[in-house]
């Protein structure tokens, strides 16, 4: 079954992050559907938000794979339909990280 | 801080390659890598500099020295269409997990984004075939970015760094205080594995009635064969290869049940559907694996060891996932492991090898009829070159007959192209396998297609006097491909066939001697000749043009229905 899952990825900035994020992305076949990326609370690491369409299986895989990624501090997703606001588990990584 | 301590960034990665341990750079010069050359040049050629004929040839070397040494390799080459001439070989070392740094040129700082000669976004190109690469267009930049390429290609599961640098900052002045890099704080490459779950794996292998064990380059990648063979020893676990995983245990360790995947082995591949555990290490269960991943595994629990968490459930999900480094879980499996036979197990094995030998084994190896057979060929390179002999091959029929005929005994033995199937590779990383390791013999074994798509690295080994056996095993055809439009095509040869040059006489004329045979009876004598010529040499064998590679699992069929000879069901 295919949901919207929001995939939020906190990594050091640096030239070509997205696009190592972006092509992670296409590389499951996946389009974007949303994303918005602006620097954290902690100077030089990027917060990353992005909405995808897809099955569990493929948002787990993504996920780890992102996680992998060198610079790549935390990546997580919700599986819950995307909502406006901050979830509990971005609160949570935002207080981790500041 | 005096001028004095100021040295150009070109000589600064020089001496930044010495503290990193480099000793043997393989590259192509031009443009914008040209003040590093002219650096090399003025440090003495302190290091060999490899000049190979394309930079395909560099990349593939490079990877045949990281393959047997498990040191990184390096590779140098200008900006434009020297960097993007790397792309196969990144692709290549991306899949098959070798460290490998490549140094690329890139046009000078002010010029990138204006379509500046030999401008490539070159980080944009290798992004999805690196583990990581960084562009570098400020000197200040230059020596962390070299330390964390070195750092990131080498640690957890290895992979290719590009580091391309901006013609400016060769040539501007830094201060040279170069540091191995020690860590990064988002990069975590050594987990400590969970021993609660090593615990529950080792009480797995104990009730188990029919485990086994499926390893892969992993166990080589780690330098865990012996933690392997103990495990297998003392626990009683048939094992199983993968390509990649060929030479951690001796070939004719009684448990090791030889090759899993499309032309692997017979009894592995048929009783992985009959087992009830099966543990893996260092794989990856890919599609040459598994076949169809919905039919592989019926009836087993799996307990998946790989260092890279992100291969957990990718293609299987596992039972029991365990993150780790190799050598470290298999030793703590080992004292919690109870020793064990398994005798019944095992000797289901072995009435399905008999099997594998009557109905394919006897006649690919006999050597009676007039024609060579490729596997009688490399049977025989097999028995009578030294055991510490390293076998380098390229992609095709020729491949699959290696993994299954040469007896490979000591670690890191075989190099091959394995996720990413590279045509073209044997030759160059056999060089590269040769600088790595002068004291041991290097065979390389090759089919007629694919030698023709980098033999010019034939000149590399010429001038760089580099003792390899050059084996190229000649069907006139595109082998493997022929083999499946046989099968599965009608036999429409489609653009399989070649006409092909008098090897020979091309390799002659490049300065290496040359000889050819073309029946059973010469196989001795023809190595004989490679076994006695003193320095490379190359052994062209015409073989017989329309040879197939048996056992096969075909496309979409389970693993354990493998064919042990040709069946006319066609299936595309
Ligand atoms: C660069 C590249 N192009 C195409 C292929 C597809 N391919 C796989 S095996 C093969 C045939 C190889 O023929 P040859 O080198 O003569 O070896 P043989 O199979 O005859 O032993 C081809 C074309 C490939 N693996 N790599």
């Amino acid at each position: 079954m295919k949901n919207s899952y929001l995939v939020t990825v906190y990594a050091h900035d640096r030239i070509g992050l997205l696009l190592r994020i972006a092509q992670l992305v296409s590389r499951k076949n996946l389009s974007i559907e949303r994303l918005t990326l602006h620097e954290s609370a902690v100077p030089g690491v990027t917060w990353i938000n992005l909405v995808v369409k897809t099955d569990s299986h493929t948002i787990h895989t993504l996920v780890k794979q992102l996680e992998k990624q060198i610079e790549v501090l935390q990546a997580f997703h919700v599986v819950e339909p995307v909502r406006v606001g901050f979830s509990e588990s971005e609160q949570k990584t935002r207080q981790l990280i500041s | 801080m005096s001028d004095s301590n100021h040295i150009s960034g070109a000589d600064a990665i020089i001496l930044a390659l010495q503290a990193e341990g480099v000793e043997t750079l393989f590259g192509y010069p031009g443009g914008a890598i040209m003040p590093l050359y002219d650096a090399m040049f003025r440090f003495g050629n302190q290091m060999r500099h490899v000049l190979t004929r394309h930079e395909q040839g560099a990349i593939h070397a490079a990877q045949g020295f990281a393959r047997v040494s498990g040191k990184t390799g390096v590779c140098i080459t200008t900006s434009g269409p020297g960097a993007t001439n790397l792309l196969t070989g990144l692709a290549d070392a991306f899949a098959d997990s070798t460290p490998v740094v490549c140094i690329t040129g890139q046009v000078n700082a002010r010029l990138i984004g204006s379509d500046a000669f030999q401008e490539a976004d070159i980080l944009g190109l290798t992004t999805p075939v690196t583990k990581w690469n960084i562009r570098i267009t400020c000197s200040e930049d230059l020596l962390q970015g070299l330390s964390q390429a070195f750092y990131i290609a080498r640690t957890g599961r290895p992979g290719p760094v590009v580091v391309d640098i901006a013609k400016n900052v060769l040539l501007e002045k830094i201060h040279f205080d170069y540091q191995i890099c020690a860590g990064m704080p988002s990069y975590h490459p050594e987990p400590v594995p969970d021993d609660k779950k090593i615990r529950r794996a080792a009480d797995w292998i104990n009730q188990s009635e029919r485990p086994i064990l499926f390893w892969g380059q992993g166990v080589l990648l780690a330098n865990a064969s012996n933690e392997l063979r103990l495990l297998i020893d003392k626990a009683g676990l048939p094992a199983a290869s993968t390509l990649l995983g060929l030479s951690a245990i001796p070939a004719d360790h009684p448990l090791n049940m030889g090759m899993l995947g499309m032309h692997g082995n017979y009894a592995p591949n048929v009783l992985s559907a009959k087992a009830d555990l099966i543990v893996a290490v260092g794989m990856r269960f890919d599609d040459r694996v598994t076949s169809d991943p919905s039919t592989f595994l019926p009836n087993a629990r799996v307990i998946h060891i790989d260092i890279d968490a992100s291969e957990h459930g990718k293609v299987m999900q596992p039972h029991l996932a365990i993150v780790g480094d190799a050598a470290r879980v298999l030793r703590s499996l080992l004292d919690y492991v109870e020793p064990a036979l398994h005798a019944d197990w095992v000797a289901e094995f072995r009435v399905l090898q008999e099997m594998e030998t009557d109905k394919v084994m006897n006649s690919d190896l006999s050597l009676a009829g007039e024609k060579i057979q490729m596997g009688a060929m490399i049977r025989r390179l097999s028995e009578r070159f030294p055991s510490n002999t390293l076998v380098v091959t390229d992609v095709g029929q020729h491949q699959m007959k290696v993994a299954r005929y040469y007896k490979f005994n000591t670690p890191r033995s075989m190099v091959t192209s394995g996720g990413l199937g590279t045509m073209g590779f044997g030759l160059p990383a056999a060089i590269g396998a040769k600088i790595a390791c002068p004291d041991q013999p290097v065979l390389a074994l090759i089919g007629d297609g694919g030698f023709q798509m980098t033999m010019q690295e034939i000149m590399t080994i010429v001038q760089e006097k580099t003792d390899v056996k050059v084996v190229l095993l000649n069907n006139g055809f595109l082998g493997m491909v022929r083999q499946w439009q046989e099968l599965f095509f009608a036999k429409r040869y489609a653009s399989t066939e070649l006409l092909n040059p008098d090897f020979v006489k091309v390799v002659d004329a490049m300065g290496l001697p040359s000889k050819r045979i073309s029946t059973s009876r010469e196989t001795d004598s023809g190595i004989d000749w490679l076994l006695t010529s003193n320095g490379p040499c190359f052994l062209e064998v015409v073989t017989d043009p329309e040879e197939n590679v048996f056992p096969m699992v075909p496309p979409g069929v389970p693993v354990s229905e493998m064919w042990l000879e040709k069946k006319l069901t066609l299936i595309v």
